[in-house]
């Protein structure tokens, strides 16, 4: 994706979006714009905003000032359950999946939120599982992710990557047009990292999905990204492709000795 | 598989269901009126710490206040009952059920909206106290005397009329709907509705990012727990033939989270084991005055306190270790 998609076809924008809290000025005026089909990474040292500008684009709380659009409509003020039934999709940075309920439980619950959340109203059964479709869509997802084996397990029992796939597996179940990944590979292993890479990869090229991603890992930025985006202190200071990024005078400076010099 | 999982667990319910009814509906054929008399109120407690587990286990809210409901129901019953005297007793309590969610709805869109956890609970005890002191206050109720002559309707049903006043019918109808409530309270949890109730009990942030209206649903929880507090409530009326402003005091609601810790709140049995046993403290230690109250409350603390998930997590936990034990004495060659 090219800087001129971004401009002509954006899909997620935020304007000017200011977020204080009460010690603390978190954003100071963020600007930006993701579009169609981008893969668009924020990075940033840490305390310059990713999680507070993540919070702000998904819903979790509410921008102070300044705008956040989606295709056009203004969300800015949308509670984040209003935002998901538009298309949004979100992890989080500790995996959250529903602890107490099996691998498989957690997959029907958001297979049957998506049901709800696109009006599709299924036929008034009086048996309490989980429809012929819904199943069939549950197996479907949880062979995507890799947690077929794993179906009848508390979620609490499963190993920390494997939550994280839960939840991506939950977040897929929904068919977001635009999938937020809270640092999607945060507290896993190498190998377990590039899996992950590799999965977010293969979705992102087979549901043809707008991905929005924070990380602190630039072999995973530099892997997934289309687009980066550089936030330092509050406020945007270098878009671009990961080429350019990289090659940008401020940002070397921000980052000067840490590894995006020789990611 | 889910599938059968849910199986199992449908064939299970409905067998324990089975046993306990074939139980209750042979009671008045082997024990004394007395007894009976316990095991029809038994039955209104069930559904109220059932009800009120509905909310708590599986949807996360906590209600002080859940009495209220009983109280509404019951009034409601007997008022329109008394004025109205023609209106089919099943539409009666219908009424008082649909009367008792519609308070809920209302308070619950006033109270839903920011307050969670104890402010919900102690918005809910607010909410108890003021239909205590209305039901004291309203001539029309019977003020603290209470709502007297309260009587047993005759049940019409087309092709014969039953007369609940006589004999044991009475009992028996209230065994009926009890057990209709029990099952319809059954079929909401284990359902889509329960999933979406037990993923905000869960996580509700979490729910959100689902695109479940979080809100929406607890106020669903509410009104159905509400609603079918109501009808026990409604169906105690005519059983006591009295009723006092006491069924609406905060003691009263305690009751349904006494039976729902005593019991267990993950199990959908919890309430039921737990308002049982209540009732067998409760009956043998009739006699004992002012000991009753230290004895029942020593039990209670000592459960709590010993089985954390109540009698039926100490049980399943229990099963738990012995499974593994066989599985070590029978597979040595697993676990090596």
């Amino acid at each position: 994706m090219t800087l001129h998609d971004a401009t002509t076809n954006p899909l997620l924008v935020a304007t000017n979006v200011v977020k204080d809290y009460p010690s603390v000025k978190v954003l100071k005026g963020v600007n930006l714009s993701v579009a169609e089909g981008d893969s668009f990474a924020v990075i940033g040292p840490n305390g310059a905003g990713k999680t507070t500008l993540f919070k702000v684009l998904t819903g979790e709380v509410f921008a102070d000032r300044g705008t956040v659009r989606f295709e056009g409509d203004d969300v800015t003020r949308m509670p984040e359950w209003k935002r998901v039934r538009l298309g949004f999709g979100r992890s989080f940075q500790v995996a959250r999946v529903f602890k107490e309920l099996t691998t498989q439980e957690n997959v029907v619950i958001a297979i049957e939120a998506h049901e709800r959340n696109t009006g599709r109203r299924p036929a008034r059964r009086l048996a309490c599982r989980p429809s012929p479709d819904v199943r069939e869509a549950v197996e479907q997802t949880l062979l995507e992710v890799g947690l077929i084996d794993k179906r009848d397990e508390p979620a609490r029992l499963l190993s920390h990557g494997d939550k994280k796939r839960l939840e991506l597996a939950m977040s897929l179940a929904l068919q977001p047009r635009i999938l937020m990944l809270d640092e999607p590979t945060a507290g896993m292993s190498p190998a377990d990292r590039r899996a992950a890479t590799e999965l977010i990869a293969a979705i992102r090229a087979r549901h043809r999905m707008t991905i929005v991603l924070t990380e602190h890992d630039m072999e995973v930025v530099f892997g997934l990204a289309s687009r980066v985006a550089v936030l330092h202190q509050g406020a945007v200071i270098a878009t671009g492709t990961p080429a350019e990024v990289r090659d940008d005078a401020m940002v070397r400076e921000i980052y000067l000795g840490s590894e995006l010099i020789h990611a | 598989m889910m599938s059968q999982a849910s199986n199992s667990t449908w064939k299970r319910d409905a067998a324990i269901a089975a046993i306990i009814l074939v139980v209750l509906v042979s009671l008045p054929f082997v024990t004394s009126k007395g007894i009976v008399f316990i095991a029809g109120t038994l039955a209104l407690h069930v559904v109220f710490g059932l009800s009120w587990n509905l909310m708590f286990g599986q949807t996360g809210l906590v209600s002080f206040g859940h009495a209220s409901f009983f109280a509404i129901g019951g009034y409601a019953f007997a008022w329109a009952a008394k004025i109205a005297p023609g209106i089919h007793p099943l539409l009666l309590f219908a009424g008082a059920g649909l009367f008792g969610s519609l308070v809920a709805l209302i308070v619950g869109i006033l109270a839903l909206r920011r307050s969670i956890g104890v402010y919900f609970a102690i918005l809910t005890l607010a909410l108890s106290q003021i239909v205590y002191l209305l039901l004291s206050y309203i001539p029309a109720l019977g003020r603290e005397d209470g709502f007297t002559g309260i009587r047993r309707p005759r049940l019409s049903l087309g092709f014969t009329t039953i007369d609940l006043a006589s004999g044991n019918n009475y009992y028996y109808f209230m065994i009926a709907m009890c057990t209709l409530l029990a099952v319809g309270l059954w079929w909401v949890m284990h359902g889509r509705m329960g999933r979406v109730f037990k993923s905000i009990q869960q996580d509700a942030e979490r729910a959100a990012f689902l695109g479940i209206d979080v809100q929406a649903y607890r106020l669903r929880s509410f009104a159905i727990a509400s609603g079918t507090t109501a009808i026990a409530g409604a169906l105690y009326a005519p059983w006591l033939q009295l009723l006092t402003p006491e069924i609406a005091h905060w003691t009263f609601s305690a009751r349904p989270i006494l039976y729902t810790l005593l019991g267990g709140v993950q199990s959908f049995w919890g309430p039921v084991v737990g308002a049982v046993v209540f009732a067998v403290l409760e009956y043998g230690t009739r006699t004992l005055h002012g000991l009753s109250e230290i004895i029942i409350g020593s039990i209670l603390l000592v459960v709590v306190l010993a089985f954390p998930g109540g009698l039926l997590g100490g049980l399943s936990r229990l099963r738990k270790r012995m499974n593994r034990k066989t599985i070590v004495t029978a597979r040595p060659e697993i676990v090596r």
